[in-house]
């Protein structure tokens, strides 16, 4: 007997033209850890969110959602709070309280548990999710991989017996990610938990889940386990696939689908043997090419006199069409050095030259770019068109720049709709047609990932690709290692105050063991290196693998 | 670490409220001059006797200013001093006014005392059991003000980059900065949004909420809430019966022969003004011995 | 039992108080009766906020407009008498209705003292800036709503009760009573900064309702809020 049913859902939201879900069916046993992928906007969050009562969005619903045999709606309110936990996308915005304690306590206390009891359950939740350190700290204080784990903790002490986790990840970088996850997964293994969980960062899941479902126009389309999924997965799902699995996919495709590296090695080495390994191609190291269109040299940076330096003794050069990536956990300083180049901050020392010119050129058209994390933080009207006219005023020109810009980040459909309701990916497009109004020489983009499907990703880069083809530097801060193995001519980590081993991309990569790309994980001493899952596929069909 | 910060909050603020109340009536000198030194003493155990010293001049200036207004505008009392602007200009109205700005100097100390004895969110947290809502509220605002800042300068950062603040005259400055104002209003709309759902969430809003304990209440807080209640009986007698009461106007020398039943009550309130600052008192010197040990 | 005990609290706590405050009155205490007197003003609006069973989501958006007015009233520290917190509380009550109107004002005072400095004179300043928001959010439903005349109105009633207000607090605290030619004399040396603190809430009024009102309208119908 399943747990949950679903049958059937369809949703409209107010004032909607099309349905979000349209004739959903699902159903999930007791104790089951459900992935749920697809695009931003395929509807994803609307069914999470209709899972739990008090979230539910407003709008038009026919279709029923069984609960342990009941339906939804006729739960009683403090059964759907405690029954159904939810943890949403976002650490920052969760939290109510000042302290840890008082955070987890607080659905304690709204369903109205006896104020003795409250504090134990806290204590409980608290130390089996390992945080019971945080109890009294601030949740001001707090990173942003502690705030979701404290999130987890207060949906936990109602002690649900389903968890829906909405992109519970997407903002964390990969340590926090794995720490989140972990702890999702003894929540369910050990505590029973069924869990739901929606989002792209499959690379991780695909090893937990027992099933996938895969989404697509409001509709769920398949529901199987990794292994099958990733056999049945068709042109639409397949950019969803973890980079081991896709790259069997794409090049084998026989006997039993890999799923976690380890498989993945064991899989290779029983095709091309495990002493194929071969030296990495020698990439021609093209330096000193053009003079550098923007360079930081011996740039130190603190934020006040007394406190530690963020960026120490950084030198760092841009050339024409280059994109650099800057990789490395949250909270180092890349957004600082980003501000830096941006011109935001001023060095305490050392100096940052545009074009050789020593003060940046006054921000705007033709100069330096930045695209903030969070893209929102750039929007100011209420129609996407009325964003783009703002970074035109007085241009002759003015209708075919947009026009332009609109059609190359496919912005059409959008013009007229608010930019707070289009998802994070098309948030993401707008912010870099606004910047691309400017016709920047350099750009300068902080975790531009984040949020974005495995699709919206792949169009990012494309973009990014082709501005480089007409002389456009970039700069990408971001933890995505494939992301950034995929896109940069160069890469460099940020560690300890500044950039070490800064390098051609594939060398960087290939040159490092732990901190690489699944891709270079999987190949290593096996094949010619490979450090993106494509450069992969196409070693496995040069050696004469079978092609899908 | 003061020793306000291992009570219960409640306890702390009774006190308080008790001395300010104190303070606010006491019309006789006897009563209010105790007072008075107590809230300087409490000042410079709390701030330092350096940062006490250097606010000397403007609580000077405030009772020079009181005292001046009373001298100005009333114009009552029997021992005028001189005319001004045919209007008599008395020595009780300023004796009135001395003892006004006192009070109010006194008053201020002890609130200004009071928020440091008690940061904002114990003080919320000590609503938060009988006006939850409003606790809530308070919280969540509190919570909003630094977001805020750090907000509106990332704003002001992301779009001062791309060229959109522009520099080039008072009304467009002015203008790129509503700009930056709304996005910060939308941009905090939404996330309160959120931030609702993820109490919704947890059940907020069904009847019947609790509150976990969080500030257990000690022997000390006992000891000293008993001690407040036995000292305000007598400290509260003379305004419940009205003796005592002081009158300026006019000044009567028969109100200052000592009597032992107000000068009791008036120990007990000045008893009660002084016990914070002896406790603090006492913490500060703890850690200055713990300190020079270590 | 539970869910009815802070009403039964406010209730009798405001009955108490305003038993006392009659007392006080009764004794010429007026020092402690008049502030006493502006908080137990405020208490019936309070009573009706804890009493309605309103969502979250009104809330967090009243807690929003409360952190903005804060936020205004501190950057704008430096400048005396230049302060939004007016507007913004009017334009609350012009967007969610008088109720929000009031708790955003009383929230804002309450709170901003806590950088300013708590004091007695923090009763009266709850009291004007609630007062001037529940005025505004009779208008929410109205068509007024952004009518200039309406606005410039608001404004200088803003800045007059802000003045008056705060005036009897200064009245009783120099004089010890409430001498009405004292209280005149407040007034007539306080008026240029009355004026002034009319002309920044029409100024600002001016400025912001045009954009505060497009979010909170907008927020409103996306989600449903106090309706």
């Amino acid at each position: 007997m399943a747990y949950l049913t679903v049958s059937d859902l369809t949703f409209t939201y107010h004032a909607a033209k099309t349905p979000a879900l349209a004739g959903c069916s699902l159903s999930v046993g007791e104790g089951e850890f459900l992935l749920v992928v697809g695009r931003s906007g395929c509807g994803k969050t609307t069914l999470l969110r209709s899972l739990k009562p008090a979230l539910a969005p407003y709008g038009e619903r026919t279709g029923e959602v069984l609960l342990d045999g009941t339906p939804l709606d006729q739960l009683t309110p403090r059964d759907a709070a405690t029954l159904i936990g939810f943890v949403g996308q976002d650490p920052e915005r969760q939290t109510v309280c000042d302290t840890v304690f008082a955070e987890i306590a607080f659905g304690l206390e709204s369903v109205g548990e006896d104020g003795e009891l409250i504090a134990g359950r806290v204590a409980e939740t608290a130390d089996f999710l390992g945080i019971s350190h945080l109890a009294p700290r601030k949740i001001s204080e707090l990173s942003g991989g502690e705030k979701q784990l404290v999130n987890l903790a207060s949906a936990l002490a109602l002690r649900p017996r389903l968890l829906l986790l909405d992109e519970p990840v997407t903002r964390l970088d990969p340590p926090a990610k794995l720490r989140f996850l972990s702890a999702v997964r003894r929540v369910n293994e050990e505590a029973g938990v069924t869990v739901i969980l929606a989002g792209h960062d499959t690379e991780e899941l695909f090893p937990l889940v027992d099933r996938v479902a895969f989404m697509d126009g409001g509709r769920i389309v398949s529901v199987l386990p990794p292994r099958e999924f990733v056999k049945a997965a068709d042109h639409a799902a397949l950019p969803f696939l973890p980079t081991v699995p896709r790259v069997w996919r794409l090049s084998d495709g026989n006997g039993e689908a890999p799923l976690s590296v380890r498989e993945g090695r064991a899989w290779l080495a029983s095709l091309v043997g495990t002493d194929a390994a071969t030296e990495p191609e020698n990439v021609p190291t093209e330096t000193g090419s053009a003079a550098p269109l923007l360079s930081a040299k011996d740039v130190w940076f603190r934020y006040g006199r007394n406190e530690p330096d963020v960026v120490a003794d950084l030198t760092c050069t841009l050339s024409p069409g280059e994109i650099l990536a800057v990789l490395g956990p949250n909270g180092t300083g890349k957004t600082t050095l980003i501000k830096l180049l941006a011109g935001i901050l001023r060095p305490v020392a050392g100096t940052v030259r545009f074009e050789g010119k020593k003060d940046l050129p006054k921000a705007g058209r033709g100069g330096v770019a930045y695209l903030p994390q969070n893209p929102a933080l750039l929007f100011a009207h209420d129609t996407v068109r009325e964003e783009l006219d703002e970074m035109t005023p007085g241009l002759a020109d003015k209708e075919d720049k947009i026009a332009d810009v609109v059609s190359r980040l496919s912005l059409g459909d959008l013009l007229d709709a608010h930019p707070y309701d289009i998802s994070g990916g098309e948030q993401t497009r707008l912010a870099i047609a606004k910047l691309l109004l400017l016709s920047p020489r350099v750009l300068l983009l902080d975790e531009p990932t984040a949020g974005l499907d495995p699709v919206a990703r792949g169009e990012l880069r494309a973009i990014l690709r082709e501005l480089s083809a007409t002389g456009c530097a970039g700069l990408i801060a971001t933890h995505d290692l494939a992301f950034a193995s995929e896109t940069a001519d160069r890469s460099a980590m940020f560690f300890n105050s500044k950039l070490t081993f800064s390098a051609e991309t594939r060398r960087f990569f290939s040159a490092n063991r732990f901190y690489t790309t699944q891709a270079a994980r999987l190949t290593r001493d096996r094949l010619s290196v490979a450090v993106t899952a494509d450069d992969a596929v196409s070693a496995l069909k040069r050696r004469g693998g079978k092609t899908v | 670490m003061t020793y306000a910060d291992r009570l219960h909050p409640l306890t702390v603020f009774l006190y308080y409220i008790a001395i300010l109340v104190l303070t606010m009536t006491a019309t006789h000198p006897a009563a209010l001059l105790p007072l008075f030194f107590c809230a300087v003493l409490l000042t410079c155990v709390q701030v330092g006797m350096k940062k006490a010293i250097s606010g000397l001049p403007l609580a000077l200036l405030l009772i020079l200013t009181v005292t001046a207004i009373n001298l100005l505008l009333v114009h009552r009392g029997a021992k005028i001093l001189f005319f001004l602007y045919g209007k008599p200009v008395t020595l009780e109205a300023g004796l009135a006014g001395v003892s006004s700005g006192v009070m109010i100097l006194s008053v201020i100390l002890f609130c200004a005392c009071l928020s440091r004895s008690l940061s904002g969110d114990r003080m919320v947290s000590l609503i938060g059991r009988r006006l939850p809502r409003l606790a809530l509220l308070l919280r969540m605002t509190l919570g909003f003000v630094p977001r805020f800042r750090t907000r509106y300068r990332e704003i002001t950062d992301a779009r001062g980059a791309l060229g959109l603040t522009s520099e080039r005259g008072a009304i467009q400055k002015i203008r790129a900065r509503l700009t930056d104002l709304s996005i910060l209003l939308t941009l905090t709309l939404e996330e309160a949004m959120d931030q609702a759902d993820g109490m919704r969430a947890r059940g907020y809003g069904l009847p019947g909420a609790t509150r976990a304990v969080t500030e257990p209440r000690s022997k000390k807080d006992a000891w000293l809430s008993a001690a407040l209640v036995l000292l305000l009986i007598p400290a509260l007698f003379p305004l419940f019966s009205g003796r005592g009461e002081w009158n300026w106007y006019p000044l009567d020398p028969a109100a200052l022969a000592p009597d032992l039943l107000l000068a009791l009550s008036f120990a007990a309130g000045a008893a009660i003004a002084v016990l914070p600052a002896i406790l603090e008192g006492k913490e500060t010197l703890k850690w200055h011995i713990l300190r020079s040990r270590i | 039992m539970t869910s009815f005990r802070p009403r039964v609290f406010l209730l009798l706590f405001g009955g108490v108080l305003a038993l006392f405050d009659a007392f006080l009155w009764f004794r010429g205490q007026y020092r402690l009766a008049i502030p006493l007197l502006a908080f137990c003003l405020t208490l019936p609006a309070l009573i009706v906020f804890e009493w309605r069973k309103s969502g979250a989501r009104e809330l967090a958006a009243i807690a929003v407009m409360t952190g903005l007015s804060v936020v205004g009233r501190v950057l704008f520290a430096p400048l005396p008498g230049f302060k939004p917190v007016s507007a913004v509380v009017i334009l609350t009550g012009l967007s969610f209705g008088p109720l929000a109107g009031f708790m955003t004002g009383a929230a804002t005072a309450l709170l901003s003292n806590f950088f300013f400095g708590q004091g007695p004179w923090t009763a009266f300043q709850m009291l004007a800036w609630g007062a001037v928001g529940l005025l505004a959010g009779l208008f929410s439903r109205t068509r007024f709503r952004r009518n200039p005349v309406l606005l410039v109105l608001l404004g200088a009633i803003g800045g007059a009760l802000f003045s008056a207000l705060t005036d009897v607090w200064t009245t009783v605290a120099a004089t010890g009573t409430f001498l009405p030619a004292a209280y005149l004399t407040f007034l007539i040396s306080g008026f240029p900064f009355t004026l002034l603190y009319a002309a920044s809430n029409v100024l600002f009024l001016l400025l912001l309702t045009r954009p505060i009102l497009r979010k909170t309208d907008r927020l409103r119908s996306k989600y449903g809020l106090f309706a």
